[in-house]
């Protein structure tokens, strides 16, 4: 039984764990609200940094400190909602990519966040429990929500923003809404994961972090929750298999992805598409 | 005091022209299929090391070095196009095309990896096992409604698609050529020239001038032959295009050749310049290069080689009196500013959303 309950594979559970917490972020805004976003690790960072840095300097309680780190990200993701998602498709697409290079330069500047080096001996906290505990109360939310009036209209404005306009559907404040509780969920899981890997570091999260989560919803199928959870499994447990073949890894990824892309863009468990 | 503003600009100059040369690969296949070519930075640092190569092999000649490296990066960008864009657009061949690239491929992994993991047979057999359970799981989850309308939506597909492609090309570089930085031999005679008082060096003017001179020609070839109104026409509407007897996948193989003309160009001028070649600064130039793009006017030629040399010199001057450190957060800084302000850019056109 070594085999299957040892530390390594409780660590990657966990990861896999915080990973679909943090897609399912990602899902609202994309799959959900159809707003292309590629800036998602920034949130996962603001929150990351967040719940070390107050935790270390101030010494407060593990729930307590992801807790503020959660709110901290959803503030930040309605702060910068509102000038930028007026902006289409591609347009919000580099604007949010543009956003998530700033804040990691901004960190690796930063006094309080050990520039280049990150922020290290963070307490160790996050257990496996904990994190699925979050977890499931993360997806109940995020299922009750998709089904609730706020849900609808997300839906509505991915499918046709003018007809959603049109039928007296508040689309700045809808976006900002979306925007705020997944950056928040991103917050959450990026608290999460400094919490377990005890150090962070600017670089964990560039570009490639984004890419990564884009591609998890991606491979399981947009708008879906069942898809979010295949799809994280999938490219979290992937990489880990074919660790022996580390250098050909990404290239693999890639094709993966390329290959998906050709025969089944709408993602394993995805119905719908969403338009740019 | 004056003398150092002139020579950042300078600097700002050459910056910006290295950036307009690659922004105008963005630029017009942006304009043609609406698409965020994210390759288009790895196209470029494969150009810089081709050069790099016909400079070991054929000596310090940058003549031999430009054309080894545009024969590359054209190749590799055509490639690009005919496998990860092209599928999207229409269906017919692309599991044919797919699956002689999927073999490919694994002949090459295998080829690389029989000293590490496995020998040669083996390798490819495992390999070819790993590919056939792909395409079978493929297979089975293949959608039938998909190949019926694959209409114009499906532009988030082609986007992550370029970022694949994107991925998969700077991981072959790295694996090809391993992680080092390469020094760049000096293809320039260094010569320095004393005007009104600062000093230049012919490199800088050669990459100006250069520079220059090729957005001239790309600016007659696109407004003046008849390539060029076809280009214009496929990328005003691709369907009536075609009804005027258009092949619009030849134009837009066309505009790929171009563009990776001009960024394995840029690739070989930035090699030469900084006497340094990395492999990780495709994602970076790429980046950049599309803000000028976008700064410019996505779409629009003058647009980018003007964003680019305003993004160049805003770049460098921002790099000599504000923070070095600060360098990439002006470049997106300046971008998130423009398309607050001004999503289409300062020459882009105002196109209403109709319902």
């Amino acid at each position: 039984m070594d085999f299957l309950f040892n530390d390594y594979v409780f660590q990657v559970m966990t990861i896999t764990g915080i990973n679909i917490i943090i897609v399912l972020g990602l899902n609202l805004i994309t799959g959900v609200t159809g707003q292309l976003s590629l800036g998602h690790s920034a949130f996962m960072s603001v929150g990351a940094y967040c719940s070390a840095i107050i935790m270390i300097k101030f010494a407060v309680p593990f729930y307590l400190s992801i807790t503020i780190a959660t709110i901290v990200s959803g503030f930040i993701g309605a702060l910068l909602g509102m000038p930028i998602l007026r902006l289409r498709g591609d347009y919000l697409a580099i604007a949010t990519l543009g956003f998530a290079e700033i804040v990691r330069v901004i960190f690796l500047n930063l006094k309080v966040t050990g520039g280049a080096l990150g922020v290290s001996s963070i307490p160790y906290e996050t257990t496996l429990s904990t994190v699925y505990i979050i977890l499931a109360f993360g997806i109940l939310f995020m299922y009750r929500f998709e089904k609730s009036r706020f849900g609808l209209a997300l839906r509505s404005i991915r499918e046709d923003e003018i007809a959603a306009e049109m039928m007296g559907i508040n689309i700045a404040r809808y976006k900002v809404l979306a925007f705020t509780i997944g950056s928040a969920f991103a917050g959450l899981g990026g608290a999460l994961y400094a919490h377990q890997i005890t150090f962070i570091a600017p670089d964990d999260f560039g570009f490639m972090k984004s890419v990564e989560f884009i591609s998890m919803l991606v491979l399981g199928g947009m708008g879906s929750i069942i898809g979010v959870i295949a799809g994280v499994i999938g490219l979290t447990v992937i990489p880990e298999v074919l660790r022996f073949a580390s250098e050909y890894r990404m290239v693999m990824y890639g094709i993966v992805l390329l290959a998906m892309m050709i025969f089944r863009p709408q993602g394993l468990f995805g119905k719908i598409r969403v338009n740019l | 005091m004056f003398e150092t503003i002139v020579h950042q600009l300078l600097n700002g100059l050459i910056v910006g022209s290295i950036y307009a040369l690659i922004a105008l690969g963005y630029t017009m296949v942006y304009g043609i299929l609406r698409l965020i070519n994210f390759a288009h930075g790895e196209i470029f640092v494969v150009g810089a090391f081709a050069g790099l190569l016909a400079t070991m092999i054929f000596g310090d000649s940058f003549i031999i070095a430009i054309i080894f490296a545009s024969i590359t990066s054209v190749l590799l960008g055509l490639f690009v196009e005919r496998v990860a864009y092209r599928p999207l657009r229409d269906s017919k061949t692309s599991t044919i095309v797919f699956s002689a690239v999927g073999l490919f491929a694994i002949v090459f992994v295998a080829f690389l990896s029989q000293n590490t993991i496995f020998d040669l047979l083996t390798s490819i057999l495992f390999w070819l096992g790993v590919l056939f359970l792909v395409a079978i799981i493929l297979w089975l989850v293949r959608s039938k409604s998909y190949l019926k309308s694959r209409s114009s939506n499906s532009r988030i597909n082609a986007l992550i698609s370029a970022i694949a492609m994107g991925i998969v090309i700077s991981n072959m570089i790295a694996l090809i050529k391993g992680p080092d930085r390469e020094v760049y031999p000096k293809l320039i005679p260094e010569v320095m020239f004393n005007v009104f008082g600062i000093t230049v060096s012919l490199l800088q003017l050669f990459i100006i001038s250069f520079s220059f001179v090729l957005m001239v020609i790309l600016y007659i070839v696109v407004n003046k032959t008849k390539v060029g109104l076809a280009m214009r026409a496929v990328s005003y509407n691709l369907v009536a295009a075609k009804l005027m007897g258009i092949n619009p996948d030849k134009i837009i193989s066309f505009t790929f050749a171009i563009g990776s003309l001009l960024a394995a160009i840029a690739g070989v001028l930035v090699g030469t310049y900084y006497n340094i070649v990395d492999i990780n600064v495709g994602m970076m130039y790429g980046l950049k290069a599309f803000i000028a793009a976008v700064l410019g006017g996505i779409g629009s030629i003058p647009g980018a080689v003007i964003g680019g040399v305003i993004l160049g010199v805003v770049e460098v001057m921002g790099v000599a009196f504000i923070s070095p450190s600060y360098r990439d957060a002006i470049a997106f800084g300046i971008l998130i500013f423009i398309l607050i302000v001004k999503p289409t850019g300062l020459f882009g056109s105002n196109t209403k959303e109709k319902i």
